[in-house]
């Protein structure tokens, strides 16, 4: 598989993961996500907006996020800002979790480092 | 993300945000006025946003945007298929299934153009149900693959010349005729079942 296939498979499914982090700590709207994810991941979450979009909508539509247009000062146009729901936060929760219990399992695999029962019993060998 | 194609090559970059939103509104073209208004002034907001961030006008962020058309297909998936585009579909399926049935547009029904007729109706069937599958309306095929599996099946009641065309036809072409049918389900069907499990159809 290629690096960009390699990427691409990998981000899928943490850019939901991302957002809903995001959106934690207060509300915001499209643009200003993306320039967020952006920082925070040191430029690996650069979401376009064919990306972001579907998938806020997605969420909203779930029911992990609200979503509200607001008018703000200075004649600007108005703007959707997303907020996290009380289910967004509980998928989070469950997400972090799963995400944790994820990378500790693969960083055993990808170091080999890890001791699960088929290398502490001495199997594993391919038959 | 969840599932969902990858973004196509970039292709001619939009020349202005006008062009830009009009091709995104035509990639929403499914989806009901009232969306595609929300979605368009929403993405609209944020290309300006970044564009005015930039400095340098749209020009200076044209290529970095996604496919406009692309953008709006994805917004389809998540808002599925306005009402009218729905039943447009499904009547569409249903006169092409109607058109499969030997003998419905050109009789007498076991005789060869009638069923060149109804293999061409067929075909144009597939061939509709293939276009949604691979636009990314999985939900919207399976729609119609169900309701041309109903009215082939209804068909086989339909009198011509006072018979009905089930028994017109023989044991074999019955079963040809059956399966044919069925094969509409595995076609639309099973992707739409394949793409919902990866989750992010329409």
């Amino acid at each position: 598989m290629a690096r960009k296939e390699w990427t691409a498979e990998l981000k899928k499914g943490t850019v939901q993961l991302g957002i809903l982090a995001l959106l934690e700590g207060g509300r915001r709207y499209g643009f200003d996500i993306i320039g967020e994810l952006r920082g925070r991941s040191r430029g690996y979450l650069d979401l376009k907006e064919g990306t972001l979009y579907p998938a806020l909508h997605r969420l909203e539509k779930q029911g992990l996020l609200k979503a509200e247009w607001v008018l703000d000062e200075g004649g600007a146009p108005p703007r959707k800002y997303y907020s996290i729901t009380a289910d967004g936060r509980r998928s989070l929760d469950q997400a972090r979790r799963e995400w944790k219990l994820m990378v500790d399992g693969l960083s055993g695999v990808l170091t080999g480092t890890g001791d699960g029962p088929e290398r502490a019993g001495g199997g594993g060998e391919p038959r | 993300m969840s599932g969902g194609e990858a973004p196509p090559r970039a292709g001619r970059p939009a020349a202005d945000a006008a062009d830009y939103e009009r091709r995104l509104r035509a990639g929403m073209r499914l989806m009901s006025g009232k969306d595609r208004d929300a979605v368009s002034r929403e993405i609209m907001g944020g290309v300006h946003a970044q564009a005015a961030a930039r400095g340098g006008g749209f020009a200076a962020i044209a290529g970095d945007l996604d496919d406009p058309r692309w953008v709006g297909r994805q917004m389809v998936r998540v808002y599925g298929v306005a009402a009218p585009w729905l039943v447009a579909c499904v009547a569409l399926a249903v006169a092409l299934a109607l058109s499969s049935a030997p003998g419905a547009l050109v009789g007498p029904a076991t005789e060869g153009p009638a069923v060149a007729a109804s293999l061409a109706g067929f075909a144009a069937l597939l061939a509709v149900l293939f276009a949604l599958l691979l636009s990314g309306m999985a939900r919207l095929a399976s729609y119609a693959a169900a309701a041309a599996v109903a009215t082939r099946l209804a068909a086989l009641a339909l009198p011509q010349e006072g018979v009905a065309l089930l028994d017109l036809l023989s044991a074999g072409e019955l079963s040809l005729y059956l399966l044919a049918t069925l094969l509409l389900l595995v076609v639309a069907g099973v992707p739409a079942l394949a793409l919902r499990l990866r989750a992010g159809d329409d």
